[in-house]
């Protein structure tokens, strides 16, 4: 090998490592934002001593279902509790809206329960109705409304999307002419000594809803967002997972082609062929030719170096194949046991691999039991009409 | 070495991927918040209450055309009490309420209420005139007839027979318990005391009908200002002492009944006294009259130059009665 080719398989080798740690910071840079990504949307999903509240209602505010005052049609007082105290008496009526608003990152399934109760064992000819999202009649309809206490025997499911809002007007009466003013004008005389009254209350149930189908599909709010989010992290991990694992196997393998650079004599080079130069004879005088003897052919003669024993950890030896050449003969089986009786191979080892020094110059054909081999030894024992079989080392 | 490395930092990575999975699992938390608000109120107050106590024309109750009723149970007192006069009952010379009679009404309703009274009233009374009762004359010849003595009837008059000589055909007639009534008498007096904000009772006299003017009273106490007046002392048109009030007062929420229409305490008392010649020489003379009427006896009344029947209504009326009915409404 050249000195330029050494230079430029250096150069690209630098490069392709570059390459490999930018890449890696780059995932890494991906990965942590991933994170961050990540724990800002499972932070919308984590609720903590309530510091956040799904479902916002105007109910929190105020809930004026019933009133102190009431007015006739030309807006003069015609009703008033004493004391400020909130009243109803024949002739009232009043219309409250019952507004949701999710104010969350998810949708929210929820739950409206109206309820009623009577202060008393005497009810209230008080007649309701509730309209719901969309102006769809829940209890009565146009033309009919219902006694209050049968509220209680109703409920609405639906699910809000984030950052919608529904709506529910509740409307009750207490008709002026009920058909049966004896009874209006009891209550009215018994409120005199006795609390008689009504109490109305509506309770709202509400939870996250994590189906994609409320969220916006796969790519919108929800579980599966962080899904998304989840499983980007995950590929992300892998991903640098294995391009550590890659990189660490290439210095490997770059190790390993080290160590064999290192340890392998270097190919012959071509004899120069000089050309044999025959000047033309003069003319007039003869002058013997004289052609001068070509140089002599050099052959080196192959000096076997010292060979470097690699040990790993006292427990796989490396040997090559031109160890085995001065020794076996063609035929013959190799094994680790038998390399150490032969010593070539330490007693301590439990596995060998054999290298492929002077390969191209195996003439004999053995069969070789070992626990490793590289490719080029595997190739060269072939050629040499040999055979390889990998056997487990010794469990010793 | 390096081998052993690079799969143990591996390793530990899968595992720090595989915990963080199972941790980051376990935070996908559902929650579930409620909320609730409620409101209450209670009937507003009616209480609403008329009372009545007493008696006008004695303890006992007759049938349903002579009635004293009093009933609350309709925010409504309605009294009335009419006797005829009758001699051996309570309405007659010498006879008067004990108790008298008290209504009253108060409450503080939490609602604009309108408060109608509607009175009738019927009094007796006999017009001024010359009244006498015909008797038929008996034994009447032409000895003893006398020019200008006897009456006979010419259809529905009683004509002075001034003919010198008594003439056969004819039946006469003699005029007995004759009286003049020189104003109208009003034998049963009525009285009204404890009125509220008055100094003095209302205390009336036989010459005037002092239920008409107890009447008026409590008609005027009652027409407020922004109260519509429907009748006030409307004549009845046949009967001269019956008359027809009809008021009524709008009242706004949280007021006091008794303070806005200034009744309660009253009460209503009469006496027919025995004599009252001291205040009218006709009295007792009336008084037979009266009773003669009510005997369905031939009383006459001096109509000219000849005497009439007297009509009911208008020379007469032997009734009395008194109904008050207070009717308390809510406004819409």
């Amino acid at each position: 090998m050249t000195e330029d080719n050494a230079k430029s398989k250096t150069k690209l080798t630098v490069t392709v490592k570059k390459i490999f740690w930018i890449a890696i910071a780059i995932l890494l840079f991906l990965l942590i934002l991933t994170i961050i990504i990540l724990s800002a949307r499972l932070y919308d999903y984590i609720k903590i001593d309530e510091r956040e509240v799904m479902l916002k209602t105007n109910m929190d505010t105020s809930f004026d279902v019933f009133s102190v005052t009431y007015k006739n049609a030309s807006g003069e007082v015609t009703v008033e509790g004493m004391d400020g105290e909130k009243v109803v008496a024949p002739g009232t009526h009043v219309e409250y809206t019952v507004r949701l608003r999710n104010k969350d990152k998810v949708a929210i399934d929820y739950n409206i329960i109206p309820d009623v109760k009577f202060e008393s064992e005497h009810k209230l000819p008080i007649l309701v109705r509730l309209i719901g999202p969309d102006e769809e009649y829940l209890a009565g309809d146009a033309k009919t409304w219902i006694p209050v206490e049968e509220l209680e025997h109703m409920e609405d499911f639906r699910t809000l999307g984030k950052n919608e809002t529904n709506e529910y007007i509740f409307q009750w009466k207490w008709p002026f002419e009920s058909g049966n003013d004896f009874y209006d004008t009891f209550l009215g005389n018994m409120a005199v000594t006795e609390n008689i009254g009504i109490t109305v209350s509506f309770e709202i149930y509400s939870e996250a809803n994590t189906s994609m189908a409320d969220n916006g599909g796969f790519f919108g709010s929800g579980a599966h967002d962080i899904m998304l989010w989840f499983i980007l992290f995950l590929l992300l991990l892998i991903a640098i997972i294995i391009l550590i694992i890659s990189i660490f196997k290439r210095q490997e393998i770059k190790a390993e082609q080290a160590y064999v650079a290192a340890t392998s004599v270097p190919e012959p080079e071509p004899e120069p062929i000089i050309p044999i130069i025959v000047p033309e004879p003069e003319p007039e005088p003869i002058i013997p030719i004289v052609v001068p003897e070509p140089e002599p052919i050099v052959v080196p003669i192959p000096v076997t170096p010292e060979i470097k024993k690699l040990k790993f950890h006292g427990k796989m030896e490396y040997i090559n194949i031109d160890e085995f050449e001065p020794i076996f003969n063609s035929g013959d089986v190799i094994t680790l046991a038998i390399l150490k009786e032969k010593g070539l191979i330490a007693p301590a080892t439990k596995q060998m691999k054999i290298l492929a020094r002077n390969g191209k110059l195996l003439k004999k054909a053995f069969t070789v039991e070992t626990q490793g081999i590289s490719a080029e030894a595997r190739r060269c024992i072939k050629e040499a009409g040999g055979t390889v079989i990998i056997a487990h080392g010794d469990k010793k | 070495m390096k081998k052993n490395k690079m799969m143990r930092v591996a390793s530990a990575l899968l595992v720090a991927v595989l915990m963080t999975t199972s941790v980051i699992s376990g935070t996908f938390a559902k929650y579930v918040t409620t909320d609730s608000a409620s409101d209450e109120a209670r009937v507003a107050k009616w209480g609403v209450v008329v009372d009545a106590s007493g008696s006008l024309y004695g303890e006992k109750y007759s049938n349903v055309d002579n009635k004293i009723t009093s009933s609350t149970d309709e925010n409504i007192i309605s009294v009335y009490g009419q006797q005829d006069l009758n001699l051996n009952k309570v309405v007659a010379p010498g006879t008067e309420s004990d108790l008298g009679f008290s209504f009253s009404i108060n409450g503080k309703p939490e609602v604009d209420n309108t408060v109608q009274v509607q009175m009738t009233i019927e009094n007796i009374f006999l017009a001024a005139g010359e009244y006498g009762v015909m008797v038929q004359a008996v034994g009447v010849t032409a000895e003893n007839y006398e020019a200008s003595t006897y009456y006979y009837k010419e259809s529905d008059k009683y004509v002075l027979d001034t003919a010198a000589t008594l003439t056969d055909a004819r039946v006469y007639y003699e005029l007995k318990d004759a009286v003049n009534v020189g104003t109208a008498y009003y034998p049963v007096v009525y009285k009204l005391t404890g009125i509220s904000g008055a100094t003095t009772d209302d205390d009336g006299t036989i010459a005037t009908d002092s239920l008409k003017e107890i009447a008026d009273t409590i008609f005027g106490k009652v027409n407020i200002s922004g109260a519509t007046v429907t009748k006030n002392a409307d004549p009845d048109g046949v009967i001269a002492s019956k008359y027809t009030y009809d008021v009524t007062v709008p009242v706004e929420q949280n007021l006091e009944l008794a303070d806005v229409l200034k009744l309660g305490g009253e009460t209503i008392s009469w006496e027919w006294a025995i004599d009252n010649t001291g205040t009218a020489t006709y009295a007792n003379g009336a008084d037979t009259i009266l009773g003669n009427l009510y005997a369905g006896k031939n009383v006459v009344v001096l109509n000219g130059s000849n005497y009439e029947l007297p009509t009911l209504g208008t020379h007469y009326n032997l009734k009395t009665s008194f109904s008050i009915t207070i009717t308390v409404t809510q406004v819409d």
